[in-house]
């Protein structure tokens, strides 16, 4: 695994070769054409924070595609996706009613079929991947690798355009897709499949696909469920506490800290497994090829938990600070933001064991998992079972 | 130096700086947040009365788990962390801070070849030159270096990353400085005031002149965060703050009003944006501040914020007309009342106060499946919600709909009610007549309430009636149909129910006879309806329309057994004053807590991506052959992290020809 040393291209070298130049110009104009065709709709009275984050969004994906060139390709797609989706319903007169009529609206990137795409396609590499790991076959496990990379390019396509339809039902109902159960969930499986290929790259296996995606087709039942048993797929307006540009930055950031945490927490499958072989003295065990080591397992979650958990930090602390103009306090005790604590506390305490005790093996992958319980409820478990401010997304 | 030395390694110190410690005292915390979710906090005592019964509800009591985040237990709990924080700090500090700045320079060569990551080697170059190349490299690669003379030898010490220990500063005080600054926001200085006997919860609805002085706060607090609902046009300079089971008076230094409140909302009826213009008036200022002030968008005046969070009824002024229920007429008093107002009531039957509450101006509800227009909810319109309280005290709620529902195509007034607030509210529809008015129900219900009109319809059949043995049957009958009529009106079909398990010993006979005793109350009914139907100068058949409306004004009969106080309260019309929920907080600690944050993100950024590294290399000049060198290095507590750099360098330093001696990689 150890793959020496490497002089990686500095993100300025990247920056200054004809790729990367070509990338950001992409992203430049795209945020141009947004801003150019949109820029109205912003709220007026945070006319100034809207842009930074448009600005900052904007370096942010031109700042990441020079760092990880799989973005390049993938955010490409989408954006050509995305842009289909928007530019069919304007040439229809910019109705609503388009995504039933329009062939590339009706089959392809209307949210409802983009995100359905999605779905399937999720659950399709989940399967995947574990045939290419029960066969050992390098072909299948492309494959999958493949359908995870058109899964995101299809959720990430179906929130650009929900975002665009929410507008077209009706101007006030307009907002990024973050706002609910439903929208998060999606935002949730697109993250830890993000997160998951960027480590499928850097371990250089696919023997985790399988794993990871159980967790994501989870979420992908939910969605379904949730789409068709209460018709959550519909575009609600937002209630005046939602309205704020904080929603932009606030949910994503937790959201990236719960999908290294669902991701550690899959990994940490495979990895008793294969202690448990260890464990055994079965060392002429065929698994032992296929699956990753164990310290590079251990590595992935570890690093996993220790990004996830400096952008959990960051999102809490942007939920107080949107607290404290939303809500007069930037801390209530109300349920979410206490199970907030209680999954930021988990991970601290996790961390705390890994770096100063040098706690390791099977006792921090049984620990990682009930940290994902715990996440699940503070995720979901708050808005079903406990009200509060909170509760946007109940069911 | 031993005296020091003691004091830090205390075993006192040692304990409550421990991590297992900080360990116990977080778990006990977590569990401690926890119950507080699930149960929820700061409602009536009330309510939890009814939730938990009086035992448990005094165990919780007593366990402060009604106010868990401000318990003393808890706050004792976080104190002790906050002491292990310090400890842990304060054992640490310096040997990190020596630790940090030190490149340990007089590490010997036998500690180089013991570590985990050691080479040797020789370079051809000479000492001077090969000292000044390796210098260089180890600089292109990040680290800092130091060299250090040993004779003829040279120890070239370099380190990277000492960040890495700021990291853990940050971060661990960042803690202490939140928490110092959640403690300057907290009302523990209320609770310590209220043992001290300075400070009271007052409980009553009061005016505030006649507020206890115990309850009332002075403007130079530090720190509060209260509500108040301001109605359109009015001003207040005070805050209402949530103390224990009732609330404490918080007077401001400045004035706020409201001049226009707005509401808007969606297509669907719920709220899409609500806002006030306020004038902020102060002695300090020449001008008055003018602005608006909506959700995310608070004012901030000096240290103070006033935040749009809400908004109320600001005293709607209400007109209704009561019908009575149990009376043999019909004439309905009307009244006047406005929300949060009481208007006393003394009838016949006894005396009786209307609290006004409530003025809801939607109502949205969810439908079991979607309507024609294809949506799923609808809006029954607005309510006006108000409690009649008898002379003993017992308060029975209502909701009472002010616009006509349908269902099935047909119209009722709605009238939601619950006789305790332990239980669910129910619906009663009275059927509205084809002028959608509520006349002919209360005409009917008046003639089924007036024993004589019964008697004289009943007695119609009898007096017709030429033999005597049939006469004595007959008026057995008509006695028994008045009881019945009179016990369906009492007790609705529960009561005949009632009535059967024991007249009927028989179970499997009860509702063969129920049945009999239906059909023979529904004509005698309907007799009356025919009455009610010819006053209003209907003759002949009765159409579709009146038939349901016989059907529906049974079963709104049925449910009035528990409606309660003999009236229905018709609300006529609602003049919509509207209140802005203002809430208004000082926090100081708001400042010290972000600048906590801030010290938090950054020393986690530390933690993890600032690796602590060090690389040793001992230079020794050989005559013949250039230098022979000792190269090692350390990575915090994870070696692995260094070697591909460690490798890197290796190679680098072996360039000139070498010969490797021992390699204990």
């Amino acid at each position: 695994m150890n793959a020496g040393y490497i002089e990686h291209p500095t993100m300025l070298q990247s920056l200054l070769s004809v790729r990367g130049l070509l990338w950001s110009a992409l992203i430049i104009f795209a945020a141009w054409l947004g801003w150019h065709h949109y820029g109205e709709l912003m709220d007026p009275n945070d006319r100034s924070y809207e842009i930074g984050i448009l600005i900052g969004a904007t370096l942010g994906v031109i700042a990441f595609g020079l760092a990880w060139k799989s973005m390049q390709t993938l955010l490409s797609f989408v954006l050509v996706m995305t842009f289909i989706g928007i530019y069919t319903y304007s040439s229809h007169g910019d109705s609503y009613k388009a995504q039933e009529t329009a062939f590339f609206l009706k089959f392809l990137f209307s949210s409802q079929s983009a995100i359905m795409w999605m779905n399937v396609l999720f659950v399709f590499a989940m399967v995947t991947y574990f045939f290419a790991l029960w066969r050992d076959s390098s072909f299948a496990g492309k494959v999958a690798t493949g359908l995870t990379w058109s899964a995101v390019a299809f959720g990430l396509t179906g929130m650009g355009v929900r975002w665009r339809e929410s507008y077209l039902i009706n101007p006030d109902y307009g907002h990024i897709p973050v706002s609910n159960l439903y929208e998060v969930f999606i935002l949730f499986a697109i993250i830890t499949a993000v997160l998951y290929l960027y480590y499928e790259q850097k371990i250089r296996s696919r023997a985790l696909g399988g794993f990871v995606l159980m967790v994501i087709s989870a979420a992908v039942v939910f969605i379904l469920w949730y789409t068709f048993g209460r018709d959550a797929a519909e575009i609600q307006p937002l209630v005046p506490a939602l309205k704020s540009y904080w929603m932009k930055i606030h949910v994503p950031a937790n959201f990236v800290g719960y999908g290294t945490f669902a991701l550690a927490a899959m990994i940490a499958i495979p990895y008793l497994w294969r202690d448990r072989i260890e464990k055994r003295g079965d060392m002429d065990n065929p698994w032992l090829n296929r699956l990753p080591t164990l310290d590079a397992m251990e590595d992935v979650m570890y690093k996993a938990i220790a990004f996830g958990f400096a952008f959990f930090t960051i999102a809490t602390i942007l939920g107080a600070m949107w607290a404290a103009e939303a809500w007069g306090g930037y801390w209530s005790w109300d349920p979410k933001e206490t199970w907030a604590l209680i999954v930021w506390l988990n991970y601290a305490a996790w961390l705390h064991f890994r770096m100063s005790k040098g706690w390791g093996g099977a006792r921090m992958a049984w620990w990682s998992i009930i940290g994902l319980l715990i996440t699940t409820f503070a995720f979901l478990g708050v808005n079903m079972f406990l009200s509060g401010l909170h509760s946007y997304g109940t069911l | 130096m031993d005296n020091k030395r003691s004091l830090k390694h205390h075993p006192l110190l040692n304990f409550i700086g421990s991590m297992n410690l900080a360990i116990v005292l977080l778990v006990m915390l977590a569990i401690a947040s926890v119950i507080g979710t699930v149960l929820k906090q700061n409602e009536a005592y009330a309510s939890y009365v009814i939730k938990f019964g009086p035992f448990w509800f005094d165990v919780f009591r007593t366990l402060e788990l009604y106010d868990v985040y401000s318990a003393v237990w808890f706050l004792a709990v976080l104190a002790f962390l906050l002491l292990s924080i310090s400890a842990c700090v304060w054992r640490n500090w310096a040997h990190f801070v020596k630790d940090m700045l030190s490149y340990q320079e007089h590490t010997h060569a036998t500690q180089l070849q013991k570590m985990a990551l050691s080479v040797q080697g020789q370079n051809a170059q000479n000492l001077a030159d090969f000292a000044l190349s390796a210098e260089q490299q180890l600089k292109k690669m990040g680290f800092k270096v130091k060299t250090e003379l040993k004779g003829e030898d040279q120890l070239l010490a370099a380190k990277k990353g000492s960040g890495h220990r700021l990291g853990y500063f940050f971060t661990h005080i960042a803690i202490i400085i939140i928490c110092l600054g959640a403690l300057l926001d907290s009302n523990i200085k209320f609770k310590v005031q209220e043992l001290m006997g300075l400070v009271a919860a007052e409980t009553r609805s009061i005016a505030l002149t006649d507020v206890n002085p115990k309850s009332n706060i002075a403007v130079d607090n530090n720190s509060f965060r209260g509500s108040v609902n301001i109605p359109e046009g009015k001003s207040a300079d005070v805050v209402f703050l949530t103390f224990k089971e009732g609330y404490l008076v918080q007077n401001l230094p400045f004035t706020v009003q409201v001049v226009d409140f707005r509401v808007e909302h969606y297509d669907t009826g719920m709220p899409k944006s609500f806002e006030s213009d306020i004038i902020l008036s102060a002695p300090e200022l020449d001008e008055p501040i003018k602005t608006t002030i909506y959700v995310n968008k608070p004012l901030y005046y000096k240290d103070y914020a006033i935040y749009q969070s809400s908004f109320g009824d600001g005293g709607s002024q209400v007109e209704m007309r009561a019908w009575p229920l149990i009376s043999n007429n019909t004439n309905p008093s009307v009244l006047a009342g406005e929300v949060n107002r009481i208007i006393s009531m003394n009838t016949p039957i006894g005396d009786y106060k209307l609290e006004l509450n409530d003025y809801k101006t939607n109502n949205i509800i969810d439908l079991p499946s979607p309507d024609v227009n294809g949506r799923k909810v609808k809006n029954l319109g607005p309510s006006v919600q108000f409690k009649v309280r008898d002379a003993q005290g017992q308060a029975l709620e209502y909701e009472n709909y002010l616009i006509a529902v349908d269902r099935s195509g047909a119209w009722y007034q709605a009238s939601k009610y619950r006789r305790s607030v332990g239980e669910d509210f129910q619906f009663i529809l009275l059927p509205l007549d084809e002028k959608q008015s509520l006349d002919r129900f209360m005409r009917f219900l008046a003639l089924i309430n007036d024993r004589q009109a019964l008697d004289s319809i009943l007695s119609q059949s009898i007096q017709q009636e030429t033999n005597p043995d049939k006469r004595e049957q007959l008026e057995t009958q008509k006695r028994f149909m008045q009881q019945l009529i009179n016990l369906f009106r009492l007790r609705g079909f529960e009561g005949i129910r009632g009535y059967l398990e024991q007249a009927v010993p028989e179970a499997g006979q009860r509702d063969q006879v129920f049945n009999q005793y239906l059909e023979i109350m529904t004509v005698a009914l309907q007799g009356l309806y025919l009455k009610t139907l010819e006053a209003e100068g209907y003759q002949g058949d009765t159409s579709e329309v009146q038939r349901r409306f016989f059907a529906d004004s049974i079963e709104a009969i049925d449910a009035l057994k528990d409606y309660g106080p003999p009236m229905f309260f018709e609300i006529t019309r609602v003049d919509h004053r509207e209140a802005s929920g203002l809430q208004i907080t000082k926090s100081p600690g708001k400042d010290v807590v972000y600048f906590g944050s801030l010290l938090l993100v950054i020393g986690t950024f530390l933690l993890f991506y600032v690796r602590p590294q060090r690389l040793w290399l001992l230079l020794q000049p050989r005559q013949d052959t250039g230098t022979a060198f000792i190269f090692a290095g350390k990575d915090g507590k994870d070696d692995k992290m260094l070697k591909p750099v460690f490798d890197h360098i290796t190679q680098q330093l072996q360039q000139a020809p070498a010969t490797m001696q021992g390699d204990k990689t």
